[in-house]
């Protein structure tokens, strides 16, 4: 749906956004993350139409964003961050004329309706947009994103403003959307991409840091080394040794099995609880598998699985140049 | 087009729905019709000076007045258009829907034309006062009123452009208002330096409010249309270029 191609965007001397290449597959949903000021903005505002790049391009449905910018804009349906409104006017009138603004002839009335109850700004639909409350604004912005159906909308940090409840729905709502709609979508908040978000493309200093499906993205950064709880049970245990450093004990005890490495146990009627740390390569079965060939009982096992927040947080505190990875930063 | 429509109608809203516009309304009716009076007034105490050229002749064209209230005014009716949607950024929706920079400098131009003929609306209650008191020359009126227009359509087309690259509404009025009087000074001062015939007869031809004192007396000419119509054409064709720019920038 959207083909970025070394899209780029200088402001003076500042490079914003640097020779982003990415792709937002057709019918996903698609977070678009990055600590602030990495560039989201600017690439969205690109995107939509609303700045020139200074150099590359993007595709939208085939149409080019410099070529063909009227073609592509009727296809995006664009919600700006903190939502920019005309405070005279009331919140109906100003979907009537957002609507005929992008063209929307037939059942205009319909649609504005529609866009108002997916929305959910159904209520205020007669007050003045200059007295609603944030969060009435920002879902104001969404029902103009969605009042001529594009088949892709483009949401700068929509759930910004919102209270926790209003999230929620608000999540609900992307759910349904992206049964019709493309949804690019950035956000800083992690959990977002994790509930909503089928693909995500991460940015740092306006460079692509990584892109792909979420879990592809998760598990390249997975078969590095990964940390694992386990509670064990040792034969036959020295209980005073083992009372006094548990951790020198299980690391004793685990020198033989490769590619494990105790970051710190703890010794409690004849249980040790431990956290290991497997080196990369070696998958949780061969860990348990190496416990046991070292004489050790595994009672239980428990993954930390890397969220999204690990990743996030080893890709965006690096240096960029160390971030780069050309070959993989393509979504397929 | 049709995306212009919609911008213009939105134009008339929010220009209506502003206290602004009735501000400006009452400050344009206020003055002009204490100049009105003037004239009345000067033509009721002198019957002779009159001849030719009745009240209403010399409220458009024997001073430089009707002009010069469009100084203030044609800026004060333009200084919103764009630069209210910088301010608060709804510029950032209005160009992301699928509308090109022309259709909506020419949406705005509409709207600020719309504003500016409804100032001088009421004082259409001019001529039935003349009327009553003796006779209205109705095509020199309808002259005078194309001047009006036509003066305002230039002065406006330069207003939209101030607002199109000032930062504020104030920057915008003060831009527009230097401009426009910077160029009626200038333009009209090029008689009283120059002294041969082919360059007075230019300076006449572009001085900004000479054309006002013939198109009262009912003389339209192609060339005064050409020459107003060129200055708005100009600003508006700048106007589509600056929103480019600043964007680009």
């Amino acid at each position: 749906m959207i083909h970025a191609e070394h899209l780029t965007r200088r402001f003076g001397p500042r490079v914003a956004v640097d020779d982003l290449t990415f792709t937002v597959p057709k019918g996903q949903i698609v977070g678009f993350l990055g600590p602030n000021g990495a560039g989201k903005s600017t690439t969205l505002k690109m995107l939509s139409g609303f700045l020139p790049p200074s150099s590359g391009t993007a595709r939208v449905a085939g149409h080019d964003i410099v070529e063909a910018p009227d073609e592509a804009r009727r296809l995006i349906g664009y919600m700006p961050e903190t939502f920019p409104v005309y405070p005279e006017m009331r919140v109906e009138e100003y979907l009537h004329f957002r609507a005929e603004l992008k063209g929307v002839t037939t059942r205009r009335k319909e649609a504005v309706q529609r866009a108002m109850e997916l929305a959910d700004v159904a209520d205020v639909a007669r007050r003045l947009l200059g007295e609603l409350s944030k969060g009435y604004k920002q879902r104001v912005g969404l029902a103009d994103a969605v009042v001529a159906s594009p088949p892709l909308l483009i949401l700068d940090e929509p759930t910004e403003g919102l209270d926790p409840n209003q999230i929620l729905r608000f999540r609900e709502v992307l759910r349904t959307l992206g049964r019709e709609h493309t949804i690019f979508l950035s956000t800083h908040i992690l959990s977002e991409v994790e509930a909503v978000c089928s693909h995500v493309v991460i940015i740092h200093r306006g460079r692509i840091a990584t892109a792909g499906p979420l879990d592809t993205v998760r598990a390249e950064l997975d078969g590095a080394a990964r940390d694992v709880s386990l509670v064990l049970t040792v034969k036959k245990p020295d209980e005073a040794r083992w009372l006094d450093d548990a951790t020198a004990a299980l690391t004793a005890v685990a020198k033989n099995a490769e590619g494990i490495t105790v970051v710190r146990a703890s010794f409690e009627a004849g249980l040790v609880r431990a956290d290991v740390r497997a080196a990369e390569g070696t998958s949780v079965e061969d860990l348990v598998a190496r416990c046991v060939a070292a004489g050790m009982g595994v009672r239980e096992v428990s993954p930390k699985g890397r969220s999204l927040e690990h990743v996030f947080h080893d890709l965006t505190t690096v240096e960029p140049a160390a971030a780069e990875k050309p070959a993989g930063a393509e979504a397929k | 087009m049709r995306s212009a429509w919609a911008i213009y109608k939105r134009e008339l809203v929010s220009t209506f729905y502003s206290p602004l516009a009735y501000v400006v309304m009452v400050s344009f009716l206020l003055f002009n019709g204490v100049v009105f009076y003037f004239f009345m007034d000067l033509v009721a105490s002198n019957p002779t000076i009159s001849g030719t050229r009745g009240p209403l002749q010399l409220f458009f064209g024997s001073t430089i007045l009707s002009v010069l209230t469009l100084m203030i005014f044609c800026p004060a009716t333009t200084m919103r258009s764009f630069a209210e949607e910088w301010r608060s950024r709804t510029a950032e929706t209005l160009f992301t829907a699928p509308v090109s920079n022309l259709s909506v400098v020419l949406a705005k131009f509409g709207g600020a034309m719309t504003l500016y003929a409804s100032l001088w609306l009421p004082t259409l209650l001019y001529a039935l006062v003349v009327r009553r008191y003796g006779s209205v020359d109705w095509g020199a009126l309808a002259c005078a009123y194309t001047g009006v227009m036509l003066v305002g359509g230039a002065f406006v087309g330069v207003g939209l452009l101030a607002s199109a690259v000032a930062t504020s509404q104030v920057t915008a009025f003060v831009g527009s208002f230097g401009v426009i009087g910077g160029a009626m000074f200038a333009l009209g001062l090029g008689r009283y330096i120059f002294t041969e015939e082919s360059q007075l007869r230019f300076f006449s031809y572009v001085n900004l409010w000479e054309h006002m004192e013939r198109f009262a007396v009912g003389m339209l000419d192609t060339r005064q249309v050409v020459y107003y119509g060129s200055v708005a054409v100009l600003s508006l064709s700048l106007t589509v270029r600056a929103l480019a720019a600043r964007r680009e920038a």
